[in-house]
């Protein structure tokens, strides 16, 4: 039984940054191929929360952006519609509610 | 395209490393979880969005957010490990749930305690309780709250169950009409 919420970060590739808009819009983000995030994807339960970072490392607007809580377990990208571009590149969607944004990353 | 996080500067502030970032989606320790929970502007919500000031010396009372934030999250890390040295563990982090505490913790001989964390800046006991929390805590055995003194720089933790409270006294603070 899963009693402790788990929080991760999740990251979203600087060249994906756009995407954040879409995400918000679609209450979904995309996980992609990488085998851990893919673990991890799978673990996900509803109310685990997830820090959005935006890659980047110095470049203008990268850093903490939000945090989002799931509002379900993450669902096969194969099976579901990514929204995004590019989406065979990314392995899972994970469903979720904005807590908070902020105005500016950190 | 693989991102590259050279220097990773931001990430190292909340204790995240390069590699986790890269992975997409990894979690985080506890002690990442209150660094980056730290720059979100609400600190936990209390029951009914009321924002409890803590005690600061001299027998005041501070609102400022920042410093409210800092003494709750070193409050609550002070308590869990006080809580862990003497064999209880963490069942239930209730900090976001408005029910009146802040965590429900187990201990092996089968007790449970509900447990509502008070932190302060001063080093005498006092703190303020929503009506939530005197509604639960005043009746329910189990609850206990453990008030932090001092809680950032040399924390101290004092366990109070609701007959403690009594002892202590009960003031109120502030009065709705209508």
């Amino acid at each position: 039984m899963k009693i402790h919420r788990q929080a991760y970060v999740f990251c979203l590739d600087y060249e994906d940054a756009s995407n954040w808009e879409i995400c918000k819009a679609k209450g979904l983000v995309g996980v992609r191929q990488n085998p851990q995030g893919q673990t991890h994807a799978r673990a996900i339960r509803k109310g685990d929360v997830l820090y959005v970072w935006k890659g980047g490392a110095g470049k203008p607007g990268s850093g903490l952006i939000a945090r989002i809580t799931a509002s379900g377990p993450a669902m096969a990208a194969v099976k579901t519609e990514v929204p995004w571009p590019d989406p065979a590149l990314f392995a899972y969607v994970v469903p979720f509610d904005i807590d908070q944004e902020l105005a500016t990353a950190i | 395209m693989t991102d590259s996080f050279p220097n990773n500067q931001k990430g190292s502030r909340f204790k995240i490393q390069n590699t986790a970032l890269q992975k997409g989606l990894m979690p985080v320790s506890d002690e990442s979880r209150a660094l980056l929970e730290a720059r979100f502007a609400s600190t936990r919500p209390t029951d009914d969005g009321e924002q409890v000031p803590v005690a600061i010396g001299g027998g005041g009372w501070t609102s400022d957010q920042d410093l409210i934030r800092t003494v709750e999250l070193a409050a609550v890390a002070a308590v869990r490990e006080f809580l862990a040295a003497e064999g209880w563990r963490e069942i239930r982090d209730c900090q976001r749930d408005g029910c009146g505490y802040a965590f429900i913790f187990g201990h092996g001989d089968g007790r449970k305690r509900l447990v509502e964390v008070k932190g302060a800046s001063a080093d005498e006991v006092r703190f303020q309780l929503t009506r939530l929390e005197h509604q639960v805590l005043s009746r329910d055995p189990s609850g206990r709250i453990y008030v932090v003194t001092t809680a950032v720089n040399a924390p101290q933790v004092h366990v109070l169950d609701w007959m403690a409270v009594e002892e202590l006294g009960i003031k109120p603070a502030s009065w709705q009409v209508g």
